[in-house]
């Protein structure tokens, strides 16, 4: 896994924000930046190429889905980028409808750095 | 660097990590989180005791004027305590983390491992905030319904309240504010095994 992928971690609660870059930093990632709704984080897309997208779901105006599927909609070299959910939704039919938008992995709150390690892995390897 | 000078580091760090706890324990004591202290929570909730045992008639006028904005203010209060206190814990871990570098290698994975897992465990706090949102939009609902029944048998100030709220709701529907199931226990074991079997599908 390269840790000098540049992350951009999606969340409107500050201190989840804290506690993932947090354990980010502890794998080895330094190149973090953060946003705390959907549409923040696309203009930080516009201005910044990420290697992964790490993002909550519920989340206002813009949620983690609706921010996923614009982001796999865009038809640019974002579109592509590995986008990992992590969240407290963890219900069947919430889980495939971030699968059919798109999403690479699904991390469950709460969670721990060894699971967090193993997705980061799963995608960007 | 010699004996002398490597025990003076290991001595200046650990007055530091002390120097952390006691300010933790002293912001805690002081009652720092949230402008509630301890104290102040307790002596609430003797209160709300005490007025319970006195005056066991729960007329629907006195739970949605008293009992339910009161159930509201401390949820709260505990949530906004608790968020405070993990932002103390996230901070100390943080200053800790810092200073890592002054000790050796062996001493310093250990350390390393063990403030993994109080980070870990901070993330309690989003679960149980969203857990309590959850509770404090149920509450709101009960308020509505008990103002709404009041309106029907003819109080104004209900009726009131019951308008106003359902305009806000309208608002929020037309907001698109889509309030997710959330967290169903806080025991989520298994739970990521589940979602990763969806993914090898």
């Amino acid at each position: 896994m390269n840790t000098r992928t540049p992350v951009l971690v999606v969340d409107d609660y500050k201190t989840m924000v804290r506690i993932i870059r947090n354990l980010l930093a502890q794998i080895g990632f330094e190149d973090i930046d953060d946003a705390s709704d959907g549409e923040e984080a696309l203009k930080r897309m516009e201005a910044k190429k990420y290697g992964v997208v790490i993002s909550d779901w519920n989340m206002e105006p813009m949620n983690g889905l609706e921010l996923l599927k614009n982001i796999r909609a865009s038809g640019n070299e974002n579109a592509r980028v590995p986008f990992i959910m992590v969240t407290a939704e963890s219900k069947q039919s919430s889980v495939q409808a971030a699968k059919n938008a798109g999403v690479n992995n699904y991390i469950v709150k709460p969670f721990s750095a060894d699971t967090l390690r193993s997705k980061l892995d799963s995608v960007l390897s | 660097m010699n004996e002398h000078s490597q025990q003076k580091e290991k001595n200046n760090l650990r007055d530091e990590v002390e120097k952390i706890v006691k300010d933790i324990v002293k912001s805690e004591l002081s009652g720092q989180y949230g402008g509630h202290t301890i104290a102040s929570l307790r002596k609430h909730q003797e209160n709300e005791s005490e007025t319970e045992i006195t005056n066991p008639s729960n007329h629907p006028k006195e739970i949605s004027e008293n009992h339910l904005p009161t159930i509201m203010q401390n949820l709260n209060a505990i949530r906004s305590t608790a968020e405070s206190a993990t932002h103390a814990i996230m901070n100390a871990t943080e200053n800790i983390q810092a200073l890592l570098g002054m000790v050796d290698e062996r001493l310093e994975q250990q350390i390393r491992k063990e403030l993994t897992l109080v980070v870990q465990a901070c993330a309690f706090q989003d679960i149980t905030g969203q857990q309590m949102t959850r509770i404090i939009d149920s509450i709101e609902e009960i308020e509505f319904s008990v103002d709404g029944i009041l309106a029907a048998m003819g109080d104004k100030e209900a009726a009131r309240r019951y308008r106003e709220m359902k305009v806000q709701r309208e608002k929020e529907k037309t907001q698109g504010k889509n309030k997710l199931s959330g967290p169903q226990n806080i025991i989520v074991k298994d739970k990521q095994a589940e979602i990763d079997s969806i993914f090898e599908n």
